[in-house]
């Protein structure tokens, strides 16, 4: 019998398409040794990252009630199915709720706020750092905010960054 | 070839008139636009609502600039494959986005080799001239994030 160290660990990754899914991709090397399970708004999946599965989820964010209704029973189908040991996140509102489920589970949630934040956390991720420890920021100087850690860069040489 | 893309999610009608009156001074341009589905139609250069990620792309590999909004999809795209873009950020006072944090970004991005910011059609001239006429000295970004930040997200997952 396998002891729990040795079950593979599954890691749900899941953020909305276009820039969100390029940050998330940036970061696909700290995934190897994980199950992978991509969920996304973009129709095929994504290449160049290999997935044990991928799922395609209906574009939403804040102002779009009806859609966000339907984002959220896909991704609590897809977190409840799936049974992730961590969820990971770029954004923005499809990530978020997938966290929120994941959170029932006990999942480990890990939220990295876009790049594209520079001078305050997203929406989502003001509501992420309600929902996990692991909240974190691209931008040094946000890192200070209460419940909100730097983590680092996609980019090189982010600006006030310390090597 | 130029490629003008303003992503998927909002439309931004003042960026592609300003490419289209640029246009319309310079009619030897090549130029190919992904518009989204504003009100506004081009008449100086061929276009079309949307394109897939994929199609997209191949449109950055085959372009010699990309024209666009601050959008990370746009700007890792062409850092990625080693190519300039030239932006204009998105505003709230316009209605093309729910507040100005695509300006705080290119603030950043406007630091980085590759990036150039404009908002006039002079601006954008000039910032095309100047690619066009410089020695470029941009490399393509590597693909992934930097070995210290994929080490943090790994510490995260272990």
């Amino acid at each position: 019998m396998s002891s729990p160290e040795q079950a593979p660990r599954k890691l749900l990754a899941v953020c909305s398409g276009g820039g969100h899914l390029i940050e998330l991709l940036r970061l696909a090397p700290a995934f190897e040794g994980h199950q992978l399970v991509l969920a996304s708004t973009a129709s095929q999946a994504p290449p160049g990252i290999e997935a044990m599965r991928y799922y395609c989820l209906t574009d939403s964010n804040a102002s779009q009630k009806l859609r966000l209704l339907q984002t959220a029973c896909q991704t609590a189908r897809i977190v409840f199915r799936e049974r992730p040991r961590a969820v990971i996140s770029t954004g923005a509102a499809p990530g978020l709720l997938a966290l929120a489920w994941a959170r029932l589970l006990g999942c480990r949630l890990i939220w990295i706020d876009s790049i594209a934040n520079p001078e305050k956390m997203s929406l989502s991720g003001r509501i992420a750092r309600r929902l996990t420890p692991h909240c974190y920021t691209q931008w040094q100087h946000l890192g200070q905010a209460r419940g909100v850690k730097y983590l680092g860069s996609i980019m090189p040489l982010a600006p006030g960054a310390t090597a | 070839m130029i490629f003008l893309t303003v992503g998927t999610q909002l439309p931004f009608d003042r960026l592609v008139e300003l490419v289209d009156r640029w246009c319309a001074s310079r009619p030897e341009l090549d130029i190919f636009g992904q518009v989204g589905a504003g009100s506004y139609r081009p008449r100086h250069f061929s276009h079309t609502p949307f394109l897939s990620a994929a199609e997209a792309r191949q449109y950055c590999e085959q372009a010699e600039l990309i024209i666009g909004h601050v959008g990370i999809g746009s700007i890792f795209t062409a850092l990625e494959l080693g190519k300039p873009i030239l932006m204009m950020p998105r505003l709230a006072r316009h209605g093309e986005h729910r507040d100005d944090h695509q300006e705080q970004t290119l603030r950043y991005f406007a630091s980085i080799p590759g990036c150039y910011p404009f908002a006039t059609v002079q601006e954008l001239e000039a910032a095309v001239e100047y690619v066009r006429s410089t020695e470029s000295t941009q490399t393509a970004l590597p693909p992934f994030a930097p070995e210290s930040t994929l080490n943090a997200v790994k510490r995260l997952l272990a």
